[in-house]
């Protein structure tokens, strides 16, 4: 790009600036460059990420997204690490700085197959939504009969594992339509395969959200003092996990569960028509909103 | 060589009225020989056809390819007029009751509503004025030819590829084509005005067009999609016999690419069937030249012959025609 060029001075300048919901916490070291008063800087799409994102990403690694953030926000120098607590508030901020305001959502109506479209002020959203990094409690301690406690540290996910195990999912997922048709399973191995695979995916989910382990027994001796960063650890910490009691397992499944929730944004309360209601959804209601799907992009003249 | 066509219309084109211009030029109708440029596949297929027939029904224009593509339609309706082809024959497809039927435009009804008004009018984005143009016919081909390609191979990659090598494929070509599309539009500004300073440098413009957000971009490519619209016939909006619901159709008087466009679909086979069916149709045309040439007893050369126009053929035919029924009647040789 030529410095000489007359028209620098109306190349694209920052249209928002908004605080990080993590802080910055959760960030490869040196990986972020925020603007002096601590919040990201949103650029608009341009017409080339406009293009990606509406050509979609078939190999669901995610590579579009990347490039799209690195377009927008050129604060954020490694977009594949950004905790997903962030995702949803950049890319929001992305739609904002390049289509305006007001975005229109396809909510599906709980309990049924039916949509319903709203209408929303995402600055409003932005503003509404008072994300703090001291919202995600990062520990959750289990102990046992006998007295011994398991301490764990939990991490929210990066980007790159996100859509890694989105991949690996929908790969399962297509595997057993293969195999299973007209409600008969043609092939018992490969079905038993995919099977294992999505539970294998959901411990492989849980291990990688967790930074350290500490085990303790009730005579306060520190029998295991796991850090993720140590690669032997790691295999300890995957072992852990796999031989863990269900019940324990299941609770910091929730624990993660109800972290990510605190980051979610959410539609206004709606409340079903006559015709929603006779299809079994309830009264009232209100529902995740996502900026990944279909609903990013204002539709195409 | 002597033509037997003749003058039929006079019309001044769209960017020449924008510019002022009022001189014009003589629309002659099209001739026998200018039969083949509809119906040869290369020519069609590279757009070179078009060339043709402008060349041939308005000779004063050398080079029709750097023509602004604003001209085009509205050159076409003059040539179509001057052939006495002013009622256009086409079929509507009904996407309700998928009923077909014929449906006739009057071109002349339309030849007024040809604009090239928002071509030359200039684009504001906030202090920064981007004044635009019309690319020429061969700019506008070539961008043409290179969506087409891209168009054929999608249609190629759904029919042939599986799934997982499909969706990756598309991807790539469905990016091509919307690159291909904003390299319309950069290749249709020609300056850009900032505080009063005009940039007509090319890199410069490219550097900013390039950068910019997807809303000004649409803005400019929203201006030139409507720029477009104008100088083309208006839209069909009429309403089905059978369902009575309303049925709109575009029409392009672009013969080449709607013939690139058909070929989109096509399989191999369809593709060598209608390239058979041209060959054939274009040897129906030398074969009946040649039966009017015997028919003249020379009093036509063959180059004047290529050179009659459907009226004139159609005068020949008739006193051919006499001239056997008298000569049946008479009872005597036709030699």
């Amino acid at each position: 790009m030529s410095e000489n060029n007359p028209l620098q001075s109306y190349f694209r300048k920052p249209k928002l600036s908004i605080v990080l919901p993590s802080h910055g916490q959760w960030y490869p070291e040196n990986s972020l460059q925020l603007n002096a008063e601590g919040k990201l800087d949103i650029y608009a799409m341009t017409a080339s990420d406009d293009i990606k994102m509406r050509t979609g990403d078939p190999t669901f690694s995610g590579k579009t997204i990347c490039e799209v953030v690195k377009s927008c926000c050129p604060g954020i120098l490694e977009p594949d690490h950004i905790p997903n607590v962030d995702i949803d508030s950049i890319l929001l901020a992305i739609r904002i700085a390049s289509f305006g305001n007001i975005i229109e959502f396809t909510l599906a109506v709980p309990n049924t197959t039916l949509t319903r479209k709203v209408t929303m002020d995402g600055i409003q959203l932005l503003k509404a939504f008072n994300h703090s990094p001291t919202l995600w409690d990062d520990s959750v301690t289990i102990i046992d009969e006998d007295g011994q406690s398991l301490a764990l540290t939990l991490l929210p996910l990066p980007m790159y594992e996100i859509f890694a195990m989105t991949k690996k999912m929908f790969q399962n997922q297509q595997q057993l339509n293969k195999v299973i048709q007209n409600d008969t399973i043609s092939d018992e191995e490969v079905f038993r395969k995919n099977l294992s695979d999505i539970t294998q995916n959901a411990i492989e989910i849980t291990c990688n959200s967790i930074k350290s382990i500490k085990i303790v027994t009730n005579t306060n001796e520190v029998i295991a003092d796991l850090v993720r960063e140590n690669p032997q650890d790691l295999i300890q910490i995957v072992n852990v996990i796999k031989g863990m009691d269900v019940e324990y397992f299941n609770a910091i499944k929730t624990h993660l569960d109800e972290q990510r929730s605190k980051f979610v944004y959410r539609s206004h309360q709606q409340n079903s028509t006559p015709k929603e209601i006779a299809a079994g959804a309830p009264e009232n209601w209100e529902t995740e909103l996502t900026f990944l799907g279909s609903d990013f992009l204002p539709e195409n003249k | 060589m002597y033509s037997f066509s003749h003058p039929k219309i006079h019309a001044v084109f769209l960017h020449e009225l924008m510019l002022g211009e009022t001189q014009g030029h003589t629309i002659y109708s099209t001739k026998i020989k200018d039969e083949f440029a509809f119906k040869m596949p290369d020519h069609l297929m590279n757009g070179m056809a078009i060339g043709t027939i402008i060349k041939s029904c308005i000779p004063d224009i050398e080079d029709p390819s750097s023509l602004p593509i604003c001209d085009l339609q509205h050159i076409m309706a003059c040539i179509y007029l001057a052939s006495d082809k002013g009622h256009l024959e086409v079929d509507l497809n009904c996407v309700k009751c998928k009923e077909y039927y014929p449906y006739t435009i009057d071109l002349t009804k339309y030849m007024d509503s040809f604009s090239a008004k928002m071509w030359y009018a200039p684009i504001f984005l906030g202090a920064l004025k981007i004044n635009i143009a019309p690319p020429t016919i061969r700019v506008y081909n070539e961008f043409a030819i290179q969506e087409y390609r891209v168009m054929k191979q999608l249609d190629q990659i759904s029919k042939h590829e599986e799934k997982e090598k499909y969706y990756p494929l598309a991807k790539q070509l469905l990016e091509k084509k919307e690159t291909l599309k904003w390299n319309f539009c950069l290749d249709s500004i020609t300056s850009i005005g900032v505080n009063g300073k005009l940039v007509t440098e090319k890199e410069y413009i490219q550097d900013w067009f390039d950068q910019c957000g997807v809303i000004e971009k649409t803005t400019i490519l929203d201006h030139i999609n409507l720029a477009m619209k104008q100088t083309s016939l208006p839209e069909i909006n009429t309403e089905c016999s059978t369902c009575k619901s309303i049925i709109k159709s575009s029409l392009n008087l672009d013969f080449c690419e709607i013939f690139r466009h058909r070929l989109i679909a096509m399989t191999e086979e369809d593709i060598i069937r209608t390239m058979d069916k041209m060959g054939k149709e274009n040897k129906k045309i030398t074969q009946r030249i040649m039966e009017i040439l015997w028919a003249m007893r020379g009093a036509l050369s063959y180059d004047e012959a290529m050179n009659l126009t459907s009226i004139d053929m159609e005068c020949i035919n008739k006193v051919i025609e006499q001239n056997i029924e008298n000569t049946t009647k008479s009872k005597m040789p036709l030699l």
